[in-house]
């Protein structure tokens, strides 16, 4: 049986083999991407340090396969860092398979949040009504609610300004 | 596309090396290596550590974790191994790596405690054309 073949065998049949197969995963695409990250967007560990409010040896150890447990809190404060998002979700093992097979850590390069025109477009609201009507109200309520976070805030901002004049 | 490298065994010490691993520590070697494979300066590689000091050769370490224990593996690049040592001739667009020892390591300590001097030594041997080379197929659909 093909080396291929008796690893499938075993992650179907052992959830200790397929909790394996994922933390090694895992242990060097996250130190991949952090570092390919800290790299392009800080010159050193320090200085990703000092944006993330951690240690330049926990960065350190943060580069290296296995070398620390991350979770999610850390995950976040360093995607805070290098301004940008984090996904985290579950996915068949062919998914992760093929992540892994695709990834690339010379070109892996997410856009910053400013960088991100999609993100930080303004949406076509249209003209604000000077009388505005619960209708339009509940309408532009709706279109909100299919714009990212960001903008959604600073529009229902606007909206609370025209309802208390 | 082929990834810029390719690894190679120094002769089946390597595989016997890693059929002794626990299946996570295997499955990060493998995943060390496929993503190494890709990036173009070692110096980038995930798990580079560094070169030894005092040593005739260039050997550089690299490093992981699994299942909570560490574990090292000494190699070198292929700038000065004898042709012979080589199954095939080798083309020039492509990098290679040779891995020669592989151990684990705590507080400073490798097992085997020899590690190190037996990289240099099998080092040597490549060098002058003393010993085979295989190369290590990095196993994409795993």
């Amino acid at each position: 049986m093909s080396e291929r073949l008796t690893r499938i065998s075993k992650l179907r049949q052992s959830r200790v083999s397929r909790a394996s197969y994922i933390r090694a995963k895992l242990s060097v695409l996250i130190p991949s991407q952090i570092r390919a990250l800290r790299q392009k967007l800080f010159e050193t560990q320090t200085a990703l340090g000092k944006e993330a409010e951690m240690k330049q040896s926990r960065i350190s150890a943060m580069e290296r396969p296995g070398a620390v447990q991350f979770n999610i809190e850390t995950l976040v404060r360093l995607a805070s860092a290098f301004k940008i998002g984090l996904i985290i979700k579950f996915v068949p093992f062919s998914e992760m398979l093929r992540w892994e097979n695709d990834f690339n850590q010379d070109t892996f390069n997410p856009v910053a949040i400013d960088d991100d025109a999609e993100f930080i477009a303004e949406p076509d609201l249209g003209p604000i009504p000077s009388l505005a009507s619960g209708e339009v109200l509940a309408e532009r309520q709706q279109n909100l609610g299919s714009c990212e976070p960001i903008v959604r805030g600073a529009a229902s901002e606007l909206m609370q300004t025209q309802l208390t004049h | 596309m082929y990834p810029p490298w390719t690894f190679w065994d120094f002769g089946e010490v390597i595989e016997d090396w890693y059929r002794l691993l626990s299946e996570e520590a295997q499955d990060a070697f493998n995943s060390i290596l496929k993503n190494s494979a890709k990036v173009e300066r070692h110096g980038d590689w995930v798990a580079f550590k560094r070169f030894l000091k005092g040593m005739s050769q260039p050997i550089w370490e690299l490093e992981f974790t699994a299942d909570r224990r560490q574990y090292r593996v000494f190699g070198m690049f292929a700038s000065g191994v004898h042709p012979d040592c080589w199954p095939y001739p080798l083309t020039s667009t492509r990098k290679h790596v040779i891995l020669l020892v592989g151990c684990y390591h705590k507080q400073k300590v490798y097992t085997p405690s020899d590690s190190i001097s037996t990289a240099e030594r099998r080092a040597k041997m490549l060098k002058e054309g003393r010993a085979l080379l295989h190369e290590r197929k990095v196993n994409a659909n795993i």
